[in-house]
């Protein structure tokens, strides 16, 4: 009898424990104050080791820096902490006139002074930003701002999208845990790879920002995230679970937006290998049924890719792919290649191929193996190799045919990115792929001169008509941004960059 | 004294050892972390660019010399900095150590707190309904994998019962579902072992002359049985604690509670080759003190080693 009175009074104290918590948090009233608190909590997978905003996205994301230039939600450059830029000499000196109403966190103005010391840190800390830059001086004068470079760049101005460019008091320490920026919140408290808890900005130069706090979270599991909407525990979640949206859609008290991202899945050929034949690639592009693919690997949740930029930027080619055995046939037999007793033979040879994949993301590994097994079909063997690190693996290594891959081909609204890193010699992809196209070279080129933005994005498209042609590297899908939010959080907008996530203008129904 | 000075020189010796394999293997795994530094993926690089780095960096340079550069800012104390976020290796891993000492140290009690009245009871009362739910538990632990208990466990105990919160650290709140989680699937392993050492505890001829000496049966219990079948539990704990130290990735991501796993696991990823040294050096001196102590309590829960070992 006392061991039975023992063992409940255990299991009543363990019982009144796990009550005790929850009802401080969930059954207990809220003080008047807390009632008319606006505050919202994000829940994403951004990585978020450091908040210096030099060195990772989050601080822009938050809404706790700005960039001086940022892209808007048609995928144009637009002014943020500068009012006007040009370049007189092609592209080799620019001018800057910074906004004279901006305060930093701390009270400071922002002048030309500011940012000048801002960029300068930036280059110092981050050897991405020196490499993309080519900033050879800095000069300030009240509030215009001249960068010199090393050498012409004419899409400096979208470089100064990035959110690593972005604007804080360098004189203030800890930089990497409380930047002190300008945008609508400032940093309370920062612990890395879980929080970062945000307070509004009273001063901010935009107008007052609508939320009181708001808490910005990480979680790299999908499922987990998914989770957290349900509890509560998270009010914005960023990429819930795919197998969950449509559950999450049929919930009446969130909302799931679904809106076309601007990152491209494609197959890499290897020049240096049998895929240097335009018929070859041709068969295997059309191997690839994009909607086919789109389905069974990303549940329909991406458009398909006409080319290598999304639909959504004015530069991007908007052509229907189609796929089919028949078709790729034709193209193998105008290669050359014989079929005999069922195997693919090239110059008496069996057509073998490898391919490498990485698992980071997951529908990459499974693109390959639809594509293994429609080349199958044709006679072609594929062994399938996945590696940890893809661009290590194909710089270095001669040993593959073709690659899945995914990429931002245009991160700040500005083809050349992808281009330079691609298609021109030296590029980083290009030593991968090893593509050497005189016409497509001498457009990129031209590219590269050119400062009149409507005349690159022409320039852009030429280029993009003659990938295409050529089939130089063939792109399958751009996959959705998916986010689901609870419906009392107001004027979200899901940011097709995914630069901009906490906003003056976000805001929550208080009950 | 002299035995003391001759684990110290073992010691040093060990980690001596550690830190040039655990070097020569990190430097000899393909790719380093110039492209990741570089962003390649988000900005044009030129292979040019690529090379001067893994200049600057000294990745150009003979291994050998590499680690006599690392060895020698290590007697200046210094681990070096991350090239991900440029922060001291040492700053980095202490802010992360004592989320992951809680965490072990409370998975340690939910794992006591299961297994040890569990395994006792299913040996006491062998093949009654206890044994037998002992033997399911232990089954069921070692099946589910334990990201899926975790899974299970938020939709149970934080979506559906909203007693807990689902993720996240800063209250005792935070740790209860990680550490449920953690100590539930180790409590499967220590219910059986701590079961079978007691069944074979209950066999021996001091057990039947402490029975015959007419000691009450909670003494034989506690004082002789349960204290001779801690000796292969003190030995798989040291192993277990060295584990959780050395961080629990899965636990950490689903719970989105950022350990010492977690972070070295990405540094690994990203060839952060400074984080992913220190990590080891680190863990290579706890590992050792653990098993400093493991060994000592062994004399202390059985002093008759002790003994032994001076006759």
């Amino acid at each position: 009898m006392k061991k039975i009175m023992t063992m409940g009074l255990v299991l009543g104290l363990f019982v009144s424990l796990i009550t005790a918590c929850s009802s401080s948090e969930t059954s207990g009233s809220p003080s008047s104050s807390e009632k008319d608190t606006k505050e919202v909590t994000f829940l994403s997978n951004f990585p978020s080791e450091t908040l210096d905003p030099h060195l990772n996205y989050t601080p822009v994301r938050a809404g706790v820096a700005e960039t001086l230039v940022k892209i808007n939600e048609d995928m144009e450059l637009e002014p943020w902490l500068a009012e006007e830029w040009g370049s007189e000499d092609d592209g080799k000196t620019w001018t800057f006139t910074i906004r004279d109403d901006v305060t930093f966190h701390n009270g400071k103005q922002v002048d030309a002074a500011m940012v000048k010391q801002s960029l300068e840190r930036n280059i110092e800390v981050s050897e991405a930003m020196k490499a993309a830059l080519k900033v050879e001086s800095i000069e300030a004068e009240g509030q215009r701002l001249t960068l010199i470079l090393e050498e012409a760049l004419p899409e400096l101005p979208s470089e100064l999208v990035h959110p690593n460019t972005a604007i804080v008091d360098s004189e203030e320490e800890a930089i990497g845990q409380q930047p002190v920026g300008t945008g609508p919140f400032k940093v309370v408290s920062f612990s890395p790879g879980s929080k970062v808890e945000l307070e509004r900005n009273e001063d901010y130069w935009d107008g007052k920002p609508k939320l009181d706090r708001a808490t910005f979270t990480f979680n790299e599991d999908a499922n987990a995230r998914t989770l957290a909407l349900q509890s509560g525990d998270a009010d914005i979640v960023y990429r819930p679970a795919i197998e969950s949206v449509q559950q999450l859609k049929e919930d009446d008290t969130l909302r799931t937006d679904v809106v076309p991202g601007v990152r491209t899945q494609m197959l890499l050929y290897n020049f240096n290998s049998v895929l240097a034949d335009q018929d070859i690639r041709k068969a295997f592009d059309l191997l690839m049924d994009r909607n086919d693919v789109i389905d069974s690997t990303l549940a329909g949740y991406a458009t398909a890719a006409g080319g290598p930029f999304s639909n959504e930027y004015p530069f991007a080619l908007i052509e229907e792919k189609d796929g089919g055995l028949d078709q790729a046939k034709q193209h193998l037999q105008a290669a050359g290649v014989e079929m005999k007793d069922g195997k693919a033979l090239l110059d008496g040879e069996e057509l073998s191929l490898t391919l490498l994949t990485y698992s980071y993301r997951p529908e990459l590994p499974l693109m390959a193996q639809i594509l293994q097994s429609n080349a199958k079909k044709l006679g072609i063997s594929i062994e399938i190799q996945q590696v940890e690190n893809i661009d290590e693996e194909m710089a270095k290594s001669e040993d593959w045919d073709l690659a899945t891959y995914s990429l931002l081909t245009a991160p700040r609204g500005d083809a050349s990115y992808f281009l330079n890193s691609a298609y021109k010699k030296g590029g980083s992809l290009h030593s991968a792929g090893r593509v050497n196209d005189e016409e497509l070279t001498r457009i990129i080129e031209n590219l590269n001169a050119t400062v009149e933005n409507e005349e690159r994005q022409k320039l852009a498209m030429a280029a993009n008509e003659v990938i295409n042609e050529k089939v130089l590297h063939s792109f399958i899908a751009h996959p959705s941004n998916v986010v689901a939010y609870k419906d009392s959080v107001k004027n979200w907008v899901t940011s097709k960059s995914e630069f901009y996530v906490l906003t003056k203008d976000l805001d929550v129904q208080l009950k | 004294m002299k035995n003391v000075g001759s684990r110290f020189l073992e010691f040093v010796l060990f980690l001596l050892v550690l830190s040039f394999i655990s070097f020569a293997f990190i430097k000899l795994a393909p790719g380093d972390p110039v492209m990741g530094m570089l962003k390649a993926d988000e900005v044009v690089v030129t292979e040019e660019q690529v090379d001067k780095l893994r200049e600057e960096l000294g990745f150009d340079k003979p291994i050998y010399l590499q680690y006599i550069n690392w060895m020698l800012a290590f007697f200046q104390f210094d681990l070096g900095y991350s090239y991900m976020t440029k922060q001291p290796v040492i700053e980095e891993l202490f802010s992360r150590l004592p989320s992951t000492l809680t965490l072990t140290a409370t998975s340690l009690v939910v794992m006591i707190v299961v297994a040890f009245p569990l395994g006792s009871l299913a040996a006491i009362y062998r093949n009654s309904w206890i044994d037998h739910v002992s033997r399911l538990f232990a089954l069921l632990g070692a099946s589910i994998p334990s990201f899926w208990l975790g899974l299970l466990l938020i939709h149970l105990v934080a979506v559906q019962l909203d007693l807990l919160p689902s993720m996240g650290m800063g209250t005792w709140k935070h740790l209860l579902l990680p550490s449920v989680t953690l100590g539930l699937a180790m409590a499967a392993v220590y219910v059986r072992i701590l079961r079978s050492s007691l069944l074979d505890s209950f066999g021996q001829d001091f057990i039947r002359a402490a029975k015959a000496r007419g000691l009450s049966r909670k003494r034989v219990f506690f004082h002789h049985a349960f204290r001779h079948s801690l000796l292969p539990v003190l030995t798989i704990f040291g192993v277990s604690l060295g584990s959780l130290l050395g961080g629990t990735v899965i636990i950490e991501v689903l719970f989105a509670y950022p350990g010492i796993g977690k972070l070295v696991v990405d540094a690994i990823l990203k060839r952060d080759y400074p984080i992913i040294q220190g990590y080891i050096f680190i863990m290579g001196i706890l590992v050792t003190v653990i098993n400093l102590g493991v060994d000592a309590s062994y004399h202390l829960v059985h002093p008759e080693l002790k003994r032994g070992k001076r006759r």
